[in-house]
């Protein structure tokens, strides 16, 4: 049997087994088993392979393809009698087409000897030839390619075209230069596709001769693009033809992305498109072709704007939004471009357009206190989108004087512009930030108390603590648990006198915030303790939950047995709890703790414990972790690939190593890039 | 607004905790959105860790509720009137309009209709018709205040900007607002249903067309299969099944054969025998 060359087809697998994914009938399965049986007799069953070519399963087919690509040589005469003489029947014409292609023979040699036959192959047989040859790439057919270039039959002309563009260097060219100048449509047309995807520098004069020309210049646009020729596509972009600025658009764009996609630059395309348009009526002509643009088009034509720069384009592409409202992202991302050329026009359509118009341009502005005046009257918008868009850019700007304005939104009925704003005030401080924060936290508008109050925590005002200490006294309990949860944040100590008091609520909510808050105290306070080991017996599982997240995180060693009893818990989240405080407390009773959980049918549990142990750099967790990244559960994996980028030893990286051929796409970008940090450390 | 730290641990837990139980797929590329939108709701909530809030969704056995809303805050309800309205059109012209003057009285369903425009575009098409009234039209959608929206029918410019001028006859305009007139609402069965769910939505009937379009790619391929196999259980043989332009179901390997009509790609269920 023949060395096997390249495989083409990919048709040749291992075993010359169709891959099983495929839904195989029991009829289909019984013939592929035969054709596989067949093939290991080797050359004697050439002809029988040869006479199933046109079996009618696609999947059967195909292993009689591979089998006679396989068997080389021996197959290489008949399958060329039957490519010559028996071709009455398409399937099987292109299985031998196929079969030659993938062939591990001497097909060149086969198919030159066919060519130069005295009995000349008809043009059918020619096409098959050249499409064979072309496939194969091969490079020692060149000659005989050129010269049937210029066959009387067009499509034997246009096989071997297509052919000689597939094999390429500098030999197949001037077969298809002369093929350019050959004034017959067919020819021409194929031979621009292929020189363009030549990238030969000696096809540009004759694709350009060809521009003039209506029924090659779309064509040759798009031959231009291949090339890479971005200075011809951009002359092209002031041509009177619609269709071809249209077109010459697209194959910029798609040049670029290529470009950057490839190389990570784009070669000057931008620079050379501003260049361009300088003093020319470019811009409008762009723009001017836009209505009878398809999508894609639109879409290009709005990235050139952005790309050509300048004022009078940032006009032209913001003309667009109303025109053409389905290229909105491409305006975005040409307003992008143009930068801050571009700034004045988005500051202005910001302020005369409606919300939807604003959402699409509040990303692009920038943090200047030049676009001040727009954000603050987004601020009004009816729209709470843009309200909190706007409130959320107002904290980047960094000017103070819009704190007041913002303390206005805490009112606001959209939870998320009330966030926005919270989260504007704490970036922005301010002179004035207190005394609006403490008038506010006495509001009677019970969403305004509670932002406020969260305010005064962030901040940490002393002079808020009374404001807090009511609001836990009150009847409110979302305002009570909020006050609750800023108390340890104020420097003083009646905050801790005022946690144990909340800590003995009659509102399980309240109770629970408060072991929350207690978390953030110190373990140096008998009191603090006492009261969270009073929590772990509390009747209300979010109580119990936060006592132990609490125990754990000051690093409560006295609470340990308790914590290890509410790994029995009725309620699962305590006992994960348990579990990630006996993590932190790293004791080897905790450790003892952990071990037996590891294995626990409730997955989070498992992951809690496993996570723990290598937190703890416990060297015997490894077993663990290599069983937990084999684990069926994505979640477990990526977990466990996190324990073992905790574990500093050597063994990890092969962990990590096997990992990254995970099956998953998140393991596998995990692993990839805990070994990378890996590397980094060392 | 602020996001609350998301480490791909949480991420990994939470994001399969969603897709249990609503379907919605999120992969790590969509972090961030993921992040921003749960960060939201867990703040809404009264937590300060996603962490805390997902041992909230998986233990609590009151979060039914807050599940719901966080549901609601991730559903995508990006649509518009008359998107890719070519393939409604052939719907009720080559579909619907023969069946109704067979004397038929032919069922849609709009699977994951969002905030209702889709199956008001196709309200509207009948309407033009003069079937409005011989079609049923059931509309669903797992997101609560997306189907309390498509029910009071005031919509944005947004949702009108692929609006052809003879369908502005159907909308009455209050400054930036745009009512659906109310005949066209009150034509419509709106159901609230997760498609994973096939004990939901199999009380719904069989259907002579099922408009599906731009939903799966939100779903895993596991997911896909299943909603098919729910979905296709509730065609009729000889149904039509309607995705999204850029959806394809061939390598599904279902019930449903790929067909074209007047340049839109259907697949019909194929009849029995």
């Amino acid at each position: 049997m023949s060395e096997r060359r390249s495989d083409p087809l990919g048709a040749a697998s291992e075993g010359g087994n169709v891959p099983f994914a495929l839904a195989l009938s029991d009829g289909d399965r019984e013939r592929l088993e035969e054709v596989e049986r067949l093939e290991t007799r080797g050359e004697s069953a050439v002809g029988a392979l040869i006479g199933r070519l046109a079996e009618p399963s696609w999947a059967v087919r195909r292993a009689v393809v591979a089998g006679l690509a396989r068997l080389g040589d021996p197959a290489l005469g008949p399958l060329c009698e039957v490519l010559k003489a028996q071709r009455d029947d398409e399937v099987r014409l292109a299985a031998v087409v196929d079969a030659l292609s993938a062939s591990g023979g001497d097909v060149e040699g086969a198919l030159l000897r066919l060519l130069g036959d005295a009995a000349a192959p008809s043009a059918p047989v020619l096409c098959d030839i050249a499409q064979i040859l072309g496939r194969r790439k091969s490079a020692g057919a060149v000659a005989a390619l050129a010269a049937l270039v210029t066959h009387e039959d067009d499509n034997a002309a246009v096989g071997a075209i297509e052919a000689l563009g597939r094999i390429g260097g500098a030999g197949a060219v001037e077969p298809l230069l002369a093929a350019i100048s050959s004034g017959r449509f067919f020819r021409i047309f194929a031979a621009i596709d292929v020189l363009g995807r030549s990238g030969d520098p000696r096809a540009l004069p004759p694709l350009l001769g060809l521009l003039d020309d209506p029924l090659y210049a779309l064509e040759v646009v798009r031959a231009l693009g291949k090339a890479g020729e971005a200075t011809a596509l951009t002359g092209i972009l002031g041509r009177p033809e619609d269709d071809y600025v249209r077109a010459a658009a697209l194959e910029l764009v798609e040049l670029h992305a290529r470009q950057i996609e490839r190389l990570g630059v784009d070669h000057g395309i931008p620079a050379a498109l501003h260049q361009a348009a300088l003093g020319t009526d470019l811009i409008s002509r762009l723009s001017g072709v836009m209505a009878a643009a398809a999508p894609a088009e639109q879409s290009a034509l709005c990235r050139i704007l952005g790309w050509v720069g300048g004022e009078a384009a940032a006009d032209a592409v913001l003309g667009l939004l109303d025109a053409f409202p389905l290229v909105a992202s491409d305006v975005t991302a040409a307003l992008t471009d143009l930068g801050r050329e571009a700034e004045p026009r988005i500051r202005r359509a910001i302020r005369e357009g409606d919300a939807a118009r604003r959402l699409l341009l509040l990303p692009l502005l920038h943090a200047r206190a030049a676009s001040l005046p727009e954000l603050r009257l987004c601020l009004a918008d009816p729209e709470p989108e843009v309200r909190a868009c706007a409130a959320s850019a107002l904290g980047l700007v960094g000017d103070p004087s819009v704190v007041r304005e913002l303390f206005d939104l805490l009112g606001d009925l959209d939870p998320a512009v009330v966030q926005a704003a919270s989260g504007a005030i704490q970036s922005l401080g301010s002179a004035q930030t207190e005394a609006l924060a403490l008038e506010a936290a006495r509001s009677s508008v019970p969403r305004i108390r509670r932002a406020a109050l969260r305010i005064v925590s962030y901040f940490g005002y002393p002079s808020g603590l009374d404001l807090l200490i009511e609001a836990m006294r009150g009847a409110d309990e979302r305002i009570r648990d909020v006050a609750i949860q800023g108390l340890p944040f104020i420097d003083d100590p009646r905050s801790l006198e005022a946690l144990l008091e909340a800590a003995a609520h009659p509102s399980p909510s309240s109770r629970a915030s408060a072991m929350r808050a207690l978390g953030h105290t110190s373990q140096d306070e008998p009191a603090v303790i006492a009261c969270l080991s009073r929590g772990l017996a509390d009747p209300e599982a979010w109580v119990r939950y936060y006592a132990c997240q609490a125990l754990g995180r000051l690093g409560c060693v006295s609470a340990l047995d308790a914590i290890v009893t509410l790994m029995g818990d009725e309620a699962g989240h305590v006992q994960v709890a348990a579990v990630e405080a006996l993590a932190r407390l790293g004791t080897e009773q905790a450790v003892v703790a952990l071990r037996r959980v590891v294995d626990a049918v409730d997955p989070d549990l498992a992951r809690a414990a496993l996570l723990g142990l290598a937190n703890l750099q416990r060297k015997d967790t490894l077993p663990l972790i290599e069983r937990a990244v084999r684990s069926p559960d994505r979640a477990t994996r990526l977990v466990a690939l996190a324990a073992a980028a905790a574990l500093d030893m050597e063994e990890v990286r092969e962990i990590l190593r096997a990992a990254a051929a995970d099956d998953d796409d998140e393991v596998r970008a995990a692993a990839i890039g805990h070994l990378a940090a890996s590397a980094l450390a060392r | 607004m602020t996001k609350l730290p998301l480490s791909p641990q949480v991420f990994a837990i939470l994001s399969a905790l969603v897709e249990e139980r609503s379907g919605l797929h999120y992969s790590l590329s969509s972090i961030d959105l993921f992040a921003a939108k749960v960060s939201q709701r867990a703040s809404e909530a009264g937590f300060e860790s996603l962490l805390d809030y997902y041992y909230f969704l998986r233990y609590d056995t009151t979060s039914n509720e807050e599940l719901a809303e966080l549901v609601d805050a991730l559903v995508i309800n990006e649509t518009y009137f008359f998107r890719e309205a070519d393939q409604l059109h052939v719907l009720v012209n080559d579909l619907l309009l023969p069946a109704v003057r067979a004397g038929q009285r032919p069922r849609v369903w709009c699977a994951a209709c969002a905030t209702g425009e889709e199956p008001l575009t196709i309200a509207m098409m009948l309407a033009e018709r003069g079937i409005l009234g011989k079609v049923e039209l059931v509309a669903t959608d797992i997101g609560r205040r997306a189907l309390g929206k498509a029910r009071d029918g005031v919509y944005g410019a947004r949702a009108l900007r692929a609006l052809p001028p003879s369908a502005r006859r159907w909308f009455v305009s209050v400054g930036a607002e745009h009512r659906v007139d109310a005949d066209l609402r009150a034509a419509i069965q709106w159901r609230r249903v997760n498609l994973i769910k096939p004990e939901e939505f199999s009380s719904l009937g069989t259907f002579d067309a099922i408009v599906c379009r731009n939903v799966l790619i939100y779903f895993s391929e596991a997911t896909i299969r299943r909603v098919m196999d729910g979905l296709a259980a509730s065609l009729r043989p000889g149904g039509r099944f309607l995705v999204g332009a850029s959806e394809s179901l061939l390598r599904l390997g279902t019930l449903l054969r790929c067909e074209e009509r007047g340049g839109a790609f259907f697949y019909s269920k194929v009849v029995d025998g």
